[in-house]
């Protein structure tokens, strides 16, 4: 097991880091206003469901191989906004599920959307289905629905992995506007070559903040800013320490951030 | 024996036979009381009892990872998390059976309906009983193996190779030269691809390997500078925002100030 005692450094930034977000969120909370930046790929999310709107093709939304955990979570999030917009223009939307425990939660989700939306009687239990937990089974089922419902618009949020050129190149094949987001770093340049716009990096957990404007999370996007900030001052410092040869490598602050 | 597993080993002693039996009846029991009783709930007090589990959970693990070792790399609340995972694997266990009748239900209704492709439903059922009674009844059988991996294991590899030609329809696109970034990358790709093959490596073996400027033009020492150099770091920092935003996110979802579709609507309900 890792544990805080085995290297104190690295806890006590955890700690940090989670006192500077609560600060920050609870800071919005009463009142503080907090701008973000521009997310080309999420203000994407409308163009996407107009345009199948006009085709009168549905929308698909995968959550990719996510767990029931933060990153299935984000994922559900962002879909949640895109089906309360869908569900506005009677858009019929697609949501094959990886995970069984992911899949319960993600029916719930789209339900309470269509309610939010107005729209309850418009859900069909049938839009969201667990499909396979096996990886190359779950892509050909989802690559299928792709080829067979000719979906015009496709977001792909969530944990990929080998499967996620599958996706990408198969929304391509039917010519659906795309766009995905992952943590998964090695996806990243797949999804960059065959989606029209892919979000990168902490955008992924920026995105509910972003699409909801809801103070508490923008608070906590202001928080990560500076946290980040904190870290590029850690490298910068430490490249320097380095880079003086009198301090060396046994000066207190690298020896802080050397791996043993 | 800590002072915690010492309670917990008096207060649930190991049972055998019937009292086992009675004790998983039990708990069966008391989650199907537990779901009844929390779908009853008016939205706030059922937010309250989630939040509350919720935050119980992250307390487990945050104090486990922050309470000081010993020598033998345990703490006080070390010797539980083996059950505590375990807890979370049972409850992911239960909602296989759900997703399960999603297949059911979707494909049945296929069947039933003579909808437009049901012969593909019927094989999935059909294929799905046979696998299942297959792994329960005959699982160490050549029956079982020549279906796992003859047959599934066969699919998996057919699926995985599509993606080669995937990642060349993927690269024509990316490679295009319409841009200036495109062209940088078209160049940097190029560059690696050649330092990583013979032949690219042997259009600048004559260059010095190293101890001179020279040695800096040599196709391999241009490759492998991009990758250490320039792909490396940027791939740490998209890991260095990741993992803080993943830290914000579960915080929120811990602390119950995540806003979200699971969060709010139940809670609007009353």
């Amino acid at each position: 097991m890792t544990h805080a005692s085995d290297k104190w450094e690295a806890a006590f930034l955890v700690a940090l880091w989670s006192i500077i977000v609560l600060v920050t969120v609870i800071t919005a909370q009463r009142g503080k206003k907090y701008l973000i930046r521009r997310i080309p790929g999420l203000n994407a999310i409308d163009e996407a469901v107009g345009r199948a709107t006009e085709m009168g093709r549905p929308i698909l939304m995968v959550p990719g191989l996510s767990a029931l955990g933060v990153v299935g979570l984000q994922a559900l999030t962002i879909f949640s906004y895109i089906i309360k917009t869908a569900a506005k223009f009677g858009n019929r939307i697609l949501m094959p599920v990886a995970d069984p425990a992911l899949y319960t939660v993600a029916e719930e989700v789209v339900r309470e959307s269509y309610a939010a939306a107005g729209r309850p009687e418009d859900f069909d239990p049938t839009s969201v289905y667990f499909l396979s937990d096996r990886q190359f089974a779950f892509a050909s089922g989802v690559a299928g629905t792709i080829h067979r419902e000719k979906v015009a618009a496709s977001f792909l949020f969530g944990d990929f992995f080998a499967e996620s050129l599958i996706f990408a190149e198969s929304g391509q094949q039917v010519g659906a506007i795309q766009v995905a987001g992952t943590v998964q770093t090695t996806q990243l340049p797949f999804f960059i070559a065959s989606c029209d716009y892919t979000i990168i990096g902490d955008e992924y957990y920026a995105a509910s903040a972003y699409i909801s404007r809801e103070p508490t999370l923008l608070g906590s996007l202001v928080g990560q800013d500076i946290c980040k900030g904190m870290m590029l001052l850690i490298v910068v410092l430490g490249t320097l320490a380095l880079s003086i040869k009198p301090l060396g490598d046994k000066f207190f602050f690298v020896q802080w951030f050397t791996i043993k | 024996m800590n002072p915690i597993q010492s309670f917990l080993s008096r207060a649930f002693p190991a049972l055998h036979g019937g009292a086992l039996a009675g004790a998983v009846a039990g708990c069966v029991l008391a989650c199907i009381v537990g779901v009844v009783v929390l779908q009853a709930l008016p939205g706030k007090a059922r937010k309250a009892i989630i939040a509350g589990v919720t935050f119980l959970a992250g307390l487990f693990y945050a104090l486990e990872f922050f309470l000081p070792a010993n020598a033998q790399d345990e703490n006080i609340l070390t010797f539980a998390v083996p059950t505590v995972g375990n807890v979370t694997n049972v409850l992911g266990g239960m909602t296989l059976g759900l997703g399960v009748l999603s297949l059911i239900r979707i494909h049945g209704a296929n069947v039933v309906k003579v909808k437009s492709g049901w012969e593909n439903s019927m094989l999935l059922l059909v294929s799905m009983v046979v696998m299942a009674v297959a792994g329960i009844k005959y699982e160490h059988t050549l029956f079982y193996r020549s279906l796992f991996r003859d047959v599934l294991n066969s699919f998996d590899a057919a699926m995985f190779a599509v993606l080669a030609f995937f990642i060349v329809s993927a690269a024509y696109r990316a490679f295009r030269i319409k841009s200036a970034e495109a062209t940088l990358l078209m160049v940097a790709a190029l560059v690696v691809m050649l330092g990583q093959i013979p032949i690219g490596q042997y259009l600048t073996h004559w260059l010095p390997v190293k101890g001179s400027y020279l040695s800096l033009l040599r196709l391999d020492n241009i490759s492998n500078w991009l990758l250490t150099t320039v792909n490396a770091p940027a791939q740490r920092a998209i890991g260095f925002g990741l993992g803080i935003g993943g830290l914000a996110i579960a915080l929120r979802i811990w602390l119950s100030l995540e806003r979200g579709a699971y969060f709010e609507a139940k809670a609007d309900e009353s």
